[in-house]
């Protein structure tokens, strides 16, 4: 019986031997050819979005009314789940959807690991004239464009005017060239919580680097990213200090309440609880709570500039696409084209890259919101003269993470100066993969 | 075998019926197959590959072998030491909370009666929700300004930091898990317990044994197997999560929470680090394979 | 009388967080986090109801990604208990070489985090034409090592004696499997499903990255889907959990009468 027990023990060993060396086999065979269909018939094209199909499905459905040739099949991912799933699928060469919204911080980190087809020729002339150029800037690295411009951003200071007045706080100006200081900030929200407002100020997106960027470039402490390939880290700088000292004691003498997410926030406000709220123009549930109030510019620092964060997502070219033609098409429309433009900000309200749908889109949002008037000329100033972007660099992704775990734990009390210097040996680590 | 094979040819060409004995090796390789094969497929070629890439990819070779470099930068890296120390730490407290609560909730609810179906539904049900709901709703929960801490000061006491503090942050991920685990596990310690025959605990009665020492003596012996079930899938299953970890903490503060799995996918995901992802995989599995093995030793898991 | 108590107060201590997502759920949106503190009545007991919630869900489709996480989960279920049981069988009742090697395999290559192998493998599944299918979402959750263990420690209770007679009859270890041991295992058999239902029903990054056309969409994503980068649908998100806790709850509290004792271990059957 010797003989049998060899010969099962080889049977079950080589099954699965077999198996395995097959399935090696069959995934080396997965690229695909990415030749593109020159065809005039009617073509479909995947479009690879966030979120609940219907954010788009006004922008889908005005393409298609333009394009009757063109039908667009739309692929939806969580927000959350939006960027690693796209790299994930093109690390994998997927040809599968042929454009997808990609977040443009990230232009420079996906155009360099090849998941962005380069749009410059043909996009160029069409932005150049239609689109402000910070929005085109933002979607380019090495002097070539990688994807068209959906939307853009920005972010004001709103007020409770029902709690100021308790306070005796008078509201600040809407001018720009007055617009209050930080200091003059924690200042009137440690008076609204004295007459018992429970939180004195709120950013909309916190300890994340979108939202603190402003501060920071304010302070004078730079994007944090330096060097001739924005690789080496520099987070270490009076500016960093002063603005991570300022952020940390707003949340340790209880100006700002911690442990409230990012999707959390906004509900603090609407239920007027915060004196002060940091965020993007136009924030529809704000009207819905009978809520009394007001909007000024972003602060400041005292002694430095203004600085306002901007860009936000653009519809990229996967390369491995077989349908180049007609995906430059939708992303053409849905960013250079007035009309488009306007279609893709109607399920999703954002400020646009397009100079020309910008005061139609704002005109809308003053006519919903009595309480905004007037944000339209305010957003385009900021846009044109105090928008800051964040850094171009390839290795934005792992400098954010990791600059965010650094703010989480300023927020929760870690002191200042040994967080930062950790964070930035952990960033020189890291940038050096 | 040959002596087998000849006697079933043989009895096929007698055109009768074959004899009832097959090898029962070839019997169990057919039970086998399919669970075999799903395993190669899904399993073993994907950890293959990934041993495969600790070793050759990485930034300073692009192709061909890096070696252990992948390694060295992993024991030399702050997060790689933060996940050790915090898994160990969650899933040593979770395993032990998990199983002692599952198993005082299976023998509380072994009973058979109209109430307690219910009350087992109520308790088992968490497993039906997202992970990722349930964590959010223990997010709310732990909010300096939430339901909980509302608790806490209305008995007198100070408002707590929870996921704050790196002290308490592991503990209330804990208490998130537990509230799906214990459940889960529950379930199988009463079918163990219903395993045992009942008139073992009445005749321990009749002797005169009261409830406790009728337990240890008698109930937990005889839950050897299941209860070995339930520690090593327990465990397995604690190393295995980290959606808590990446909702509600992101691996703060100061990494506290900063389990193995959720460094590697950060690694893999975020980072595009797959050398050292890869790395961190093999190393994960080669430790899960010691503590498992030991387990089941321990146990006694092996059976016959 | 004092377990009764017990039990209650934990079933309550369980429920608790179910039923603030139920209220959550019958509350108009913006009301969601007006009563976290401090303590109030209405953060128990909410003034103003609505369905609104569930109304907009289900505008959104949800019933039909339910009913596909339904199917996939079900099929799931059934296929992988038709692959589990034999294997345990194997392992625990039949003699062979290899056993305790094979069994120490399967566990643990079970217990490769799925999720790191789910990227490469979607790009195979992508390739064989899988993707967008439900056999694509339902092929990886088939086997599972955890399902085979429990069933193997179960297996290994029967007493020899019951299989020894049956094999003297002449009876096929097919037959001494389905027609002895799984009678005799019951609620084992219904834990295996349980792990396998739920392992199907909580999968989050397969369905992912290999069906994300909207037709095929799982439960657990499309409520991930209700929340972007500026508007979070909390009262939706909150109404869906309750939908897809009570589903299971229903299926769980209705199979609690199979949790009968088996046969006692004197060797009697019929």
């Amino acid at each position: 019986m010797r003989g049998c027990k060899r010969t099962q023990a080889m049977l079950v060993i080589s099954t699965i031997g077999a198996l395995a060396t097959i399935l090696t086999g069959c995934s080396a065979s997965s690229t695909s050819t990415g030749a593109s269909s020159a065809s005039n018939g009617p073509v479909t094209i995947t479009f690879l979005a966030c979120c609940a199909a219907d954010q788009t499905k006004t922008l889908v459905a005005e393409f298609e009314k333009k394009y009757p040739n063109i039908t667009v099949k739309t692929q939806v991912v969580p927000f959350e789940n939006l960027n690693s799933t796209v790299e994930a699928r093109l690390g994998q060469k997927d040809s599968s959807f042929d454009f997808y919204e990609a977040d443009q911080p990230r232009t420079a980190a996906l155009a360099s690991k090849g998941f962005l087809a380069d749009i410059t020729t043909t996009f160029r002339p069409l932005a150049d004239p239609t689109l402000f150029p910070a929005s085109i800037q933002a979607s380019s690295w090495h002097n070539k464009i990688w994807s068209a411009p959906l939307w853009t951003s920005t972010s004001i200071l709103y007020y409770n005017k029902t709690l100021l007045a308790k306070a005796g706080v008078a509201p600040p100006s809407g001018d720009p060239s007055a617009r209050w200081t930080w200091e003059q900030v924690s200042v009137a929200a440690k008076k609204a919580m004295s007459v018992g407002a429970q939180c004195g100020f709120m950013f909309d997106q916190p300890n994340r680097f979108y939202q603190l960027q402003p501060l920071i470039e304010s302070a004078g402490g730079g994007s944090g990213l330096t060097g001739s390939k924005l690789l080496t880290p520099d987070i270490t700088n009076a500016g960093w200090t002063k603005a991570m000292t300022y952020y940390a004691e707003l949340y340790s003498s209880g100006i700002t309440p911690r442990g409230v997410p990012a999707e959390q926030t906004r509900a603090l406000f609407q239920n007027g609880k915060c004196a002060f709220f940091l965020g993007v123009p136009a924030i529809p549930t704000f009207d819905t709570t009978g809520l009394s109030y007001g909007y000024a510019p972003s602060p400041y620092f005292d002694g430095g500039k203004p600085a306002t964060p901007t860009d936000s997502f653009a519809l990229g070219v996967n390369p491995y696409t077989k349908n180049m033609s007609a995906a430059l098409k939708f992303i053409e429309y849905a960013s250079t084209d007035t009309a488009g433009n306007l279609a893709a900000v109607a399920d999703n309200p954002n400020p646009t890259p397009n100079k020309a749908a910008l005061p139609t889109f704002f005109a809308q949002v003053e006519a919903k919101s009595p309480a905004m008037k007037g944000v339209g000329t305010l957003v385009q100033y900021e846009l044109q003269n105090t928008a800051v972007h964040r850094p171009a660099s390839t290795g934005y992704i792992i400098f954010e993470t990791t600059i965010n775990n650094a703010f989480s734990d300023i927020s929760n009390g870690k002191g200042v100066q040994p967080t930062l210097a950790q964070a930035q040996k952990d960033l020189i680590d890291q940038l050096s993969r | 075998m040959r002596n087998d094979m000849r006697a079933l040819i043989r009895a096929f060409r007698r055109g009768g019926r074959p004899p009832r004995r097959y090898p029962e090796w070839l019997t169990a390789l057919l039970f086998l197959s399919p669970a075999l094969l799903s395993l190669a497929l899904f399993r073993l070629y994907p950890a293959v590959k990934s041993a495969m890439d600790s070793l050759t990819v990485s930034p300073e070779a692009n192709t061909g072998f890096a070696g252990l470099s992948n390694y060295r930068y992993l024991f030399g890296s702050n997060g790689f030491h933060q996940a050790v120390t915090a898994t160990i730490k969650i899933v040593a407290i979770a395993v032990a909370v998990q199983t002692v609560s599952a198993l005082a909730l299976a023998a509380l609810l072994n009973v058979r009666s109209w109430g307690t179906a219910a009350w087992r539904t109520l308790i088992v049900v968490p497993i039906a929700v997202p992970l990722a709901v349930s964590s959010v709703v223990f997010g709310i929960a732990y909010r300096p300004d939430g339901p909980l801490n509302a608790l806490v000061v209305a008995f007198g006491l100070s408002k707590q930091p929870f996921l704050g503090s790196d002290v308490q942050a592991p503990l209330a991920l804990v208490v998130a898990l537990s509230w799906v685990g214990v459940g889960y596990w529950m379930v199988f310690l009463i079918a163990g317990l219903q395993d045992i025959p009942k008139q073992l605990t009445e005749a321990a009665a009749v002797d005169g044994a009261g409830a406790t020492r009728t337990f240890f003596s008698i109930t937990l012996p005889l839950l050897r197997r299941p209860l070995a079930f339930v520690i090593v899938a327990n465990t397995v299953a604690n190393v295995l999560v980290f959606a808590p970890s990446q909702i509600l903490t992101q691996g703060g503060p100061a990494g506290s929470t900063r389990v193995v799995m959720y460094d590697i996918y950060t690694r893999a995901f975020t980072l595009g680090d797959t050398g050292a992802a890869s790395a961190e995989i093999v190393l994960l599995l080669i430790v899960m394979l010691a503590l498992v093995g030991a387990q089941l030793r321990l146990l006694g898991g092996w059976g016959r | 009388m004092a377990p009764t108590v017990a039990a209650v107060i934990a079933a309550a201590a369980f429920a608790a967080p179910l039923y603030w997502m139920l209220i959550s759920a019958l509350r108009p949106e913006k009301d969601i986090f007006a009563y976290l503190f401090p303590l109030s009545s209405q953060g128990f007991l909410p003034a103003t109801w609505t369905i609104a919630n569930f109304t907009d869900l289900l505008d959104t489709g949800f019933l039909s990604t339910t009913g596909n996480s339904l199917l996939v989960a079900a099929v799931t279920t059934v296929g992988g208990l038709a692959i589990a049981i034999p294997s345990a069988f194997a392992l625990s009742v039949l003699r062979f070489r290899f056993r305790r090697v094979l069994f120490a395999i399967i566990v643990l290559s079970f217990s490769v985090p799925f999720d790191v192998v789910a990227v490469p493998l979607s790009g195979v599944f992508r390739d064989w034409n899988l993707d967008n299918t439900y056999t694509g979402l339902i092929l990886p959750g088939l086997g599972n090592g955890f399902a085979i263990f429990l069933l193997r420690q179960f297996f290994l209770a029967v007493p020899l004696s019951l299989q020894e007679a049956a094999r003297l009859d002449g009876a096929t270890w097919w037959r001494i499997m389905w027609g002895i041991y799984v009678p005799l295992s019951r609620p084992a058999i219904i834990g295996a499903a349980l792990i396998i239902f739920t392992n199907q029903w909580q999968a989050y990054l397969w369905p992912l990255l290999v069906a994300p056309d909207p037709k095929m969409q799982l439960a657990p994503i499309a409520l991930a889907n209700l929340s972007n980068l500026y508007e979070v649908h909390m009262g939706q998100i909150f109404a869906g959990s309750v939908i897809l806790a009570v589903i299971p709850g229903a299926i769980l509290f209705a199979t609690q009468r199979f949790f009968v004792r088996s046969i006692s271990a004197t060797g009697a059957t019929g």
